[in-house]
């Protein structure tokens, strides 16, 4: 194997080669997308996430478990009434 | 290392200032892009890992340390979106074809033929450099593209200073051999397109 050039101009020559930056397009789309994200991340759309909170994890287990309830009730009432 | 002048960006971003995310994205945009295609070798794979940085930068911008060494930060998670697409191409066969084809790119480019001398020079490192393996090109672009000191490069990459030095010098070693071999190739071919034209001088 050959021995890079101790005076690093492999090193200089990799420093000189130009930048290659994204399609003009593509560039846009990120940026939009990633600015987007960052509105959200700092709280632009915390009232959205909120709500979504509020009924993922209070309101529709409370509406689910509350109709589990009044099923049972009535089913124990069904049978107590047709046991009697 | 860290540029003081940067403390506003930092600040900007840690604080959801708009302006300041479109200036780093303005500042940094080629140089991860440059760093993922070359260290990719493909453009489409270079594009989708070029989005993850960025969002990956929105969505950590309110958790961002104070003191926090911007391009060391995104050049970091470039390159760890970057050994992520590796590790899970190697257990999806589709993906593996595309690996096999990392650096296809560079010799996508113009022919050196139509190229100044310089310009020829750079095309010959930008394809020798994606003739190397993975672990060695991300070293040569992060210290010789981009410029780290080595002590950063080698907390970017995870690994000791010690391990980094040997890396290098590894990379700049295979470097030297795969652009050695490309010269050879070069030489040869413009010999033989040299031969018919002195056939036909000749007569």
């Amino acid at each position: 194997m050959s021995e890079p050039d101790d005076k690093g101009h492999d090193l200089d020559a990799l420093r000189a080669l130009p930048p290659r930056d994204a399609d003009p397009e593509h560039a846009a789309l990120v940026r939009a997308r990633a600015l987007a994200a960052f509105d959200v991340a700092h709280g632009g759309d915390m009232w959205l996430a909120r709500a979504t909170a509020l009924w993922s994890r209070v309101l529709l287990p409370t509406v689910l478990a509350g109709a589990v309830g009044v099923y049972l009730t009535w089913a124990v009432r069904a049978a107590s009434a047709l046991y009697h | 290392m860290r540029d003081p002048a940067e403390q506003p960006l930092i600040d900007g971003l840690r604080r959801g200032d708009r302006a300041a995310f479109a200036t780093a994205y303005d500042r940094y945009r080629a140089r991860i892009h440059g760093f993922l295609l070359r260290l990719s070798g493909r453009r489409d794979v270079a594009e989708d890992l070029f989005q993850e940085v960025w969002l990956k930068l929105a969505r950590s911008a309110p958790r961002l340390r104070e003191d926090t060494d911007l391009a060391a930060w995104l050049f970091t998670v470039a390159r760890n979106e970057h050994v992520s697409y590796r590790r899970w191409s190697m257990l999806d066969v589709s993906r593996l074809v595309a690996l096999g084809d990392e650096g296809s790119y560079a010799s996508h480019e113009r022919a050196p033929d139509a190229l100044t001398d310089d310009a020829r020079a750079m095309h010959r490192l930008e394809r020798a450099l994606a003739a190397l393996p993975a672990a060695s090109r991300e070293v040569l672009l992060l210290v010789g593209v981009e410029g780290f000191d080595q002590e950063q490069a080698a907390a970017m990459l995870g690994v000791r200073y010690d391990a980094l030095r040997q890396r290098l010098a590894r990379a700049r070693a295979q470097l030297a051999v795969a652009l050695e071999k490309l010269e050879k190739t070069e030489t040869k071919k413009a010999a033989r397109a040299a031969a018919p034209e002195t056939i036909r001088g000749a007569r």
